[in-house]
């Protein structure tokens, strides 16, 4: 009995379908934990940090949905206006030019907006490694 | 039969020799895990091995030029870092002072003393004839395009911008005779340079130079120069849409990605193209940002020498070349002339590629494609 049985079990190929279900599964979930591994995570949102005259005054997490305008001691006439659609822009400002008013809305990490006659930077940054999640270096 | 042929898999699947064959399946497919995902291993371990080597650095300037200068600079510390920053800085606020038309500079001459003795010799430094020189050779090339002896219309303009973007009310254009009476005063042949006795002589009283075209990409093509002699490997400069690379983006082991921004941004599509560069400028000029709007019209910030009118023919023109200064120039001059112009302008600037956007029109040159990644026609 016994030889026979290790003889069937001998004829028994190694490798059955049910191996190769296993196998595949096993290179399926490394590779799956290899490219989980290697990719940098989603922003889950980004920060807004607003600097007068080279000091940061103010960091608004740009949420989903908030909708509000941010006004300064340091400069009254600067509005600046968070979006719900998570961007951020000068709106108002009392500046010869106007230039930070039509930048425009901003949101990507490692974007910025200036207002140089009163010295004032909103610099987007992303929550974790702000480079990492730039999809581009820097705008032209 | 069924239940039985399930009762044999569960026999086989945890007898002996079932667990056997499951050891081996998975050690095998360990094995070939490892062995796939070694080369892919050693590649991330050789991207990480350069930014460990040189750390990511950022810092902004604001200010010079009249802009937020983005500086980003890849080097072996902290340190290093922040004399690079110091030596950016004070670079940028010494040019700033050297080519500035509405304030005296501490240090002595610069263009406003030029223009404040139009009419006699004015001792200069020489960076300062270096970039007067190169004005007058960037308005040869452009047929006199671009001009910087016209200040005196340019002023105009300048007033005119100010004063309705500050007060709309108060919103006005230059009335055309005022313009052709300063148009008067622009003949480049009237800029001297004299380099033996070191001189630059407005010889017609009522000129006065305007480097705006070019100044901010001069500069930054001066400072640039400066950071690779002193041996920066990777680093970009961001001075307000004139951007220069150095080397390629270490953190990333990648060329530098520059976008390009659309003039007509709704919020929605803030860029028209990326390019991928190496050791190149990218310069935009556009009518999105420097510009007063008068009875519904809007008016750029960049006048036409020929017509004393500001620039109608695009949106915005944007250059990739090696050298910033050209880049900055190109872009004034491509805003000013038709694509057909410009392209046989460009054709005397081996290696500038250029991008045109009219409303929703984006054309470039097929060297410009090639830097977006894109197969060519």
């Amino acid at each position: 009995m016994k030889d026979r049985a290790e003889t069937a079990r001998d004829r028994r190929p190694f490798f059955r379908s049910r191996d190769a279900l296993v196998l595949f599964l096993v290179l399926l979930t490394a590779l799956l934990l290899f490219l989980a591994a290697g990719k940098s995570p989603s922003p889950a949102g980004c920060v807004a940090k607003i600097y007068f005259d080279g000091k940061l005054i103010e960091s608004v997490r740009l949420s989903q949905g908030i909708e509000r305008d941010w006004l300064f001691p340091e400069r009254p006439s600067i509005v600046i206006h968070q979006y719900a659609d998570q961007t951020i822009a000068f709106v108002s400002s009392d500046c010869p030019d106007h230039v930070c008013v039509r930048t425009g809305r901003i949101g990507q990490p490692g974007t910025f907006a200036a207002c140089v006659p009163n010295r004032f930077l909103i610099v987007i940054e992303g929550e974790t490694d702000s480079s990492e999640q730039e999809d581009v270096d820097l705008v032209a | 039969m069924g239940i039985r042929g399930i009762s044999e898999k569960k026999g086989s699947a945890f007898s002996s020799a079932g667990i056997a064959r499951l050891a081996a399946a998975v050690i095998l497919a360990l094995l070939i895990s490892a062995f796939c995902c070694l080369p892919l291993s050693c590649r991330a371990a050789n991207q990480t091995a350069s930014p460990a080597a040189l750390q990511r650095f950022e810092a902004f300037i604001t200010g010079p030029f009249d802009t937020a200068i983005k500086v980003i600079l890849f080097t072996a510390g902290e340190e290093e870092f922040n004399a690079y920053r110091l030596f950016i800085e004070e670079e940028f606020w010494r040019l700033h002072r050297l080519f500035d038309i509405y304030h005296d500079a501490p240090e002595g001459v610069n263009l406003k003393t030029v223009n404040d003795h139009a009419g006699t010799p004015v001792d200069c430094p020489g960076e300062l004839m270096d970039l007067i020189e190169f004005g007058i050779g960037c308005g040869g090339e452009a047929g006199g395009r671009v001009n910087i002896a016209m200040g005196s219309v340019l002023s105009l303009w300048h007033d005119a911008r100010e004063i309705s973007s500050a007060s709309p009310d108060r919103a006005y254009i230059p009335d055309q005779k005022s313009l052709e009476e300063a148009a008067g005063h622009t003949s480049i042949r009237d800029v001297v340079v004299d380099r033996a006795r070191g001189t630059v002589t407005l010889k017609d009283r009522m000129m006065r130079l305007d480097v705006g075209a070019i100044a901010k990409g001069y500069a930054v093509e001066k400072i640039a120069r400066q950071l690779a002699r002193r041996g920066l490997q990777s680093g970009a400069i961001d001075a307000g849409g004139n951007v220069r690379v150095i080397g390629r983006n270490e953190g990333k082991n990648k060329p530098w990605r520059i976008g390009i921004n659309n003039p007509l941004d709704n919020g929605r599509t803030p860029l028209v193209e990326i390019a991928s560069v190496e050791d190149r400028a990218v310069v935009t000029s556009g009518n999105d940002q420097r510009f007063f709007i008068f009875e519904g019209r809007r008016y750029s910030h960049i006048i036409d020498p020929t017509t004393l009118q500001p620039a109608h023919f695009h949106d915005s023109v944007s250059i990739i070349a090696e050298d910033s200064g050209i880049a900055d120039f190109l872009t004034t001059a491509l805003m000013l002339m038709t694509e057909e112009e410009g392209r046989i302008l460009l054709g005397r600037f081996p290696g500038c590629e250029a991008l045109w956007v009219r409303g929703s029109s984006v054309t470039m040159t097929e060297g410009f494609r090639r830097f977006t990644g894109q197969a060519g026609d």
